[in-house]
């Protein structure tokens, strides 16, 4: 099962992710990401996995666990 | 032998274009070396996937004051040295800064930002129809909606805007003399500098003002790097949203049937993403210093060699872009680097896209017949100035 984990101590603030996929990243009131859905459904990957190329601190990753 | 190595290539053949030697050094040689005019030598890095993975290394350092950066204008770059700012700090320092300014940029903040900017744009629009044609573009439009919207941003108030435009004008005029800019910015960041204390008395609800009061990891923001964001906000968020909007403008001459994308949201968003790719105005790229050996695509790069990565020649790599060197907002592309990437990556972006998705928009709603005096091709472009774009955009309708 393919799973969304963001490393709130690099996010940089830009806020590309929660413009490409809204259901899934979120900013606080600090601009942090927010992860909303680790585990989202399938036609919102295509946009997860665009912003994940984009994040510029490389705060987003998508990973594949063994287990699902 | 320095004597044997080229510079960074700046000749243009055409104006949409980065020089040509970019094509020929993507394919031939990628990251090579190049001396600057004052003798310092350095990398060039000129492909999409390296100058990604470089921007994105905490191997290369930003930090300028630890290490001073070799001279890379023709002479036009202000002598005034300005006090430690983002662009100066590399992480841990940074990141609490970043998050400081960065809070007041989202995108959500750039879409609620919309009505105010349409505003802003109209009321400049609405003096250049009064004025009758011709108008020229640059002075008119493209520079004073992007430092309205800065003073909006900083808090800067109403009555301090006049002040504020005559002296940041100065500082992007044509063929200023040092003197005039380096007061222009002493002027500036003098200003600044007090309206930092005031607000700090005042405790304003506006960016400034909660820069002026912020705390970094338990202690008050020292003055003097608060008045250095505010002027690092002040010169990203001018000089480059405006000339973004005078080429935007040459662009859409250039391609008419492209205008129509302007009326819808998401197209219109496209549309400026392709220009932005187009045009990566930081034209001879992003200087970094290594504080550390690495390597890259079988390069080794020594811990104090400075790197040079060129968006716009990223942004034109074949390898990456089906179709690099035409406006084609249909084409599936990865994100452009006019923004650059990592931590640094311009914390102003989402605002400039709506700036300048609003001003272009606006402008060709309200003079359907527009079109430049003179072909776009034949004006005069700032190909020897830090930030690309074009002297003045002379337009009738």
């Amino acid at each position: 099962m393919r799973r969304i984990t963001v490393d709130r101590d690099l996010c940089c603030g830009a806020g590309l992710c929660t413009a490409g996929a809204p259901a899934v990243f979120d900013q606080d009131d600090d601009a942090v990401v927010v992860l909303l859905d680790p585990t989202p459904a399938g036609p919102v990957w295509a946009a997860v996995e665009e912003a994940a190329f984009a994040c510029p601190s490389g705060a987003i990753k998508i990973q594949n666990d063994e287990v699902g | 032998m320095s004597q044997s190595l080229p510079e960074l290539p700046r000749a243009r053949v055409n104006p949409f274009d980065p020089p040509p030697e970019y094509t020929l050094l993507r394919k031939e040689a990628p990251i090579s070396r190049f001396v600057w005019p004052n003798g310092v030598e350095g990398w060039l890095v000129t492909r999409y996937n390296d100058v990604r993975a470089l921007l994105s290394d905490p191997r290369l350092s930003i930090n300028r004051f630890d290490s001073p950066p070799p001279n890379l204008s023709a002479g036009r770059k202000p002598s005034v040295m300005l006090p430690k700012s983002l662009v100066a700090m590399d992480p841990p320092e940074h990141t609490p800064w970043r998050r400081l300014v960065i809070r007041e940029m989202t995108p959500r903040w750039a879409r609620s930002m919309e009505p105010r900017l349409v505003e802003i744009t109209r009321g400049y629009l609405d003096a250049i129809r009064e004025q009758g044609p011709p108008a020229d573009l640059v002075p008119s439009l493209a520079f004073p909606v992007p430092s309205r919207v800065i003073c909006d941003l900083l808090g800067v108030p109403d009555s301090d805007h006049a002040f504020f435009q005559e002296q940041a004008g100065i500082r992007s005029e044509v063929g200023a003399a040092p003197e005039r800019v380096d007061a222009a910015t002493g002027a500036l960041y003098a200003y600044l500098d007090d309206l930092v204390t005031e607000k700090r008395r005042a405790r304003t609800e506006d960016l400034l003002g909660r820069l002026a009061v912020a705390e970094i990891d338990g202690a008050p923001a020292p003055h003097d790097i608060v008045v250095g964001q505010a002027m690092l906000l002040l010169i990203a968020g001018h000089d480059t949203t405006a000339n973004m909007i005078g080429l935007g403008a040459a662009t859409l001459f250039q391609n008419p049937a492209l205008v129509a994308d302007l009326a819808d949201a998401d197209r219109g968003a496209a549309l400026v993403e392709e220009i932005l790719r187009m045009q990566a105005i930081i034209q001879y790229g992003i200087v970094r210093r290594a504080v550390a050996d690495l390597e890259i695509d079988g390069v080794r790069i020594a811990e104090g060699d400075w790197v040079v990565s060129s968006l716009a020649s990223a942004n034109r790599d074949e390898t990456r872009y089906a179709c690099p060197h035409a406006v084609d907002p249909a084409q599936p592309n990865p994100p452009h680097l006019t923004f650059g990437y990592g931590v640094h990556q311009c914390a102003g972006q989402s605002l400039a896209r709506v700036e300048v998705r609003v001003v272009l928009r606006e402008l060709f709603a309200a003079f359907p017949s527009l079109r430049p005096v003179t072909p776009v091709e034949e004006l005069a472009y700032r190909e020897d100035m830090f930030v690309y774009g074009l002297f003045a955009l002379p337009v009738e309708w």
